[in-house]
């Protein structure tokens, strides 16, 4: 494993039992996380795309080890870190940090923003905290003046402002964005989005970008990977996914972005009919057989592995490269 | 609780006509309580000093509650009684919160096993009915002020332990506690800064409204004959003393009975109050 890649998952499993009858001894799961492998270079934005249920937001929670993987392989700098114990691991945790998609309850309410920030910084015996928490603030677009204030006093943009200070606050490597800008104005996503960007070249971040945006994504990843049903169907730059791509969900996905231009509207698009099928009963071969406008008889019976069809750009599709 | 928070929720109970009459009751019944031997009458028939020619005297100015079956004046035992009666409330709370609270916030951070064992323990304590529990301990412990006490703050401990279980269980969840514990923050730091403060909203409503449960239940006690023993004077007790004199004589039992109901009422009012403006859900009226 090259010393480049920060973040490395291999076959990523999280399984979630689920007993529907209560006198049923069988206890089934619901595989929310079924063989994600995947890796981050250091510096780089890795998206993270897919429908609501899809497991990417398990598999950004497992990868941090909030949940605990049921298989598979979580390397952090070049570290095993899947089964390591929990204090060895709480060092490296600190480098790991999640910016959360409802910005209000990352905060303690009862909490002022100097004491939310100052929290982590007199774990780590830092001296001068208020020095330290002004920069901090300083470096996400906020003043002395929010110092002083508590979470439901400022907005959602400026909440979210502080969430990621708090995160600066313990140097951290990665960070886990789960849909930092969902819950935000548009106009304040933007801002957001700019700040993240702006960080992540000053200091060298590692981003992990959680989304179902795809208009959000493509303005801040560099990497792309689209989930359906707790498998990566496809993955590559930016450009191979949004231009080039292979795989026929990730083409409805394009396909569903809103386009700002009323002529638009007569165009005939590839819709998804239905909806994602629960992740306790999978279909049989490719999991998106049952919603697919291009599935043969094989997709139901094998699943498909994944085809390279450029350098870095993997489909999981037995069609890729055939689909106009 | 914040400061400035603090003010706005004063703001509003002062605004709030019935919150404001029993913060008013409340005041009066504490300043009488301090003031007791400055403001009652007879200070030495309060103390329990008979008076027997002026026996069951109807109100009168000399007499203004009249006097009970030993010739005391029922106006001194009733302000004396505000004394026994705000005692039993404050220690009461004050103790089943100080044994509820550490249990219930234990119980739901920790979860497993450690919950288990509390919370079968608070079970085993919530099965029986609170005022037979309290009887069954002040029996055991005999009878006095201090058992008085300590039966009810032992029936008393679990509803808190209950409540603060549950609002622990569910802010743990929140994503603040979640980046606490990935920055290394101990346990008993979180549970101090982000799990108590957001966890005692509906505790402080629960204790407020229960300082008029205790003086009831104390006055119960009382009145059944195990709790405050006489001459002290105690409401519940001048109750069920004067109980047998209701008919002929009923300035005896009515006034102290009246004392506990507007008592109790004033607590319920104040309690009422916050929990509207506690509530996040009653919340936006006030705003």
């Amino acid at each position: 494993m090259s010393i480049e890649e920060l973040v490395k998952v291999e076959n990523l499993r999280k399984y979630f039992p689920f007993k529907k009858r209560i006198f049923s001894k069988k206890v089934r799961y619901i595989k929310a996380v079924d063989g994600v492998s995947l890796s981050i270079k250091k510096g780089e934005t890795l998206a993270l795309v897919g429908e609501t249920g899809s497991g990417k937001t398990t598999t950004g929670r497992t990868i941090l080890r909030l949940y605990e993987p049921t298989g598979g392989k979580i390397y952090f700098g070049g570290q095993d870190i899947t089964k390591m114990p929990k204090k060895k691991f709480q060092k490296i945790r600190m480098q790991m940090q999640m910016i959360y998609q409802d910005p209000y309850s990352s905060l303690n309410p009862r909490m002022s923003i100097l004491n939310i920030i100052a929290e982590p910084l007199r774990e780590l015996m830092v001296k001068n905290i208020e020095d330290r928490v002004l920069e901090l603030l300083e470096s996400v677009g906020l003043r002395r003046e929010h110092m002083y204030k508590y979470p439901d006093e400022i907005s959602g943009g400026q909440q979210q402002r502080v969430a990621i200070a708090r995160a600066l606050a313990v140097n951290p490597k990665f960070i886990v964005l789960d849909e930092p800008t969902s819950a935000l104005d548009v106009s304040v996503q933007a801002q957001i989005l700019n700040l993240l960007e702006n960080l992540q070249k000053e200091k060298n971040f590692t981003y992990l970008f959680i989304s179902h945006d795809l208009s959000v994504v493509r303005y801040i990843s560099h990497r792309v990977a689209i989930m359906y049903l707790g498998k990566i169907m496809e993955i590559g730059m930016v450009e191979q996914i949004f231009e080039k791509s292979q795989h026929p969900y990730t083409r409805i996905l394009l396909e569903s972005i809103p386009v700002p231009d009323p002529k638009d509207r007569k165009r005939k698009k590839l819709r998804l009919p239905g909806e994602i099928p629960s992740p306790l009963n999978p279909p049989s071969g490719c999991p998106f057989h049952t919603r697919c406008p291009y599935a043969k008889d094989i997709c139901s019976q094998k699943e498909p592995g994944y085809v390279e069809v450029e350098s870095g750009h993997l489909v999981k599709c037995h069609f890729a490269e055939m689909i106009e | 609780m914040k400061k400035d928070e603090v003010i706005r929720v004063l703001k509003i109970m002062f605004r709030n006509k019935l919150s404001l009459l029993g913060i008013i009751i409340i005041l009066v019944l504490m300043l009488m309580a301090i003031f007791a031997p400055f403001l009652a009458p007879y200070p030495d028939q309060a103390r329990g000093e008979p008076n027997l020619e002026e026996k069951l005297q109807p109100p009168s100015s000399k007499h203004l509650f009249g006097t009970d079956y030993m010739g005391r004046d029922v106006l001194s035992r009733v302000i004396y009684g505000a004394r026994i009666s705000l005692l039993v409330a404050i220690a009461v709370v004050s103790l089943g919160l100080l044994i509820g609270i550490p249990l219930g916030l234990l119980a739901g951070f920790k979860g497993g096993v450690v919950d288990t064992i509390i919370m079968r323990v608070t079970d085993i304590f919530l099965s029986f009915p609170p005022l037979l529990l309290a009887l069954l301990i002040s029996v055991t412990l005999g009878r006095g002020l201090e058992n008085t006490i300590i039966a009810l703050a032992v029936s008393w401990w679990p509803w808190y332990t209950r409540l603060i279980r549950g609002m622990a269980i569910s802010i743990k969840e929140k994503p603040y506690v979640e980046v606490a514990k990935s920055m290394g923050i101990s346990s008993w730091r979180i549970i101090a800064r982000h799990i108590l403060p957001n966890a005692i909203s509906p505790v402080v409503v629960q204790g407020t409204m229960d300082m008029g449960s205790a003086i009831l239940e104390a006055s119960a006690l009382s009145f059944l004959g195990l709790g405050v023993q006489p001459p002290t004077a105690d409401w519940g007790l001048m109750v069920s003393q004067g109980k047998g004199y209701l008919l002929n004589f009923w300035w005896y039992p009515t006034f102290p009975g009246l004392a506990i109901f507007i008592t109790v009422l004033a607590f319920n009012l104040v309690g009422d109050t916050l929990r509207e403006i506690l509530d996040p859900r009653l919340r936006r009226r006030f705003l």
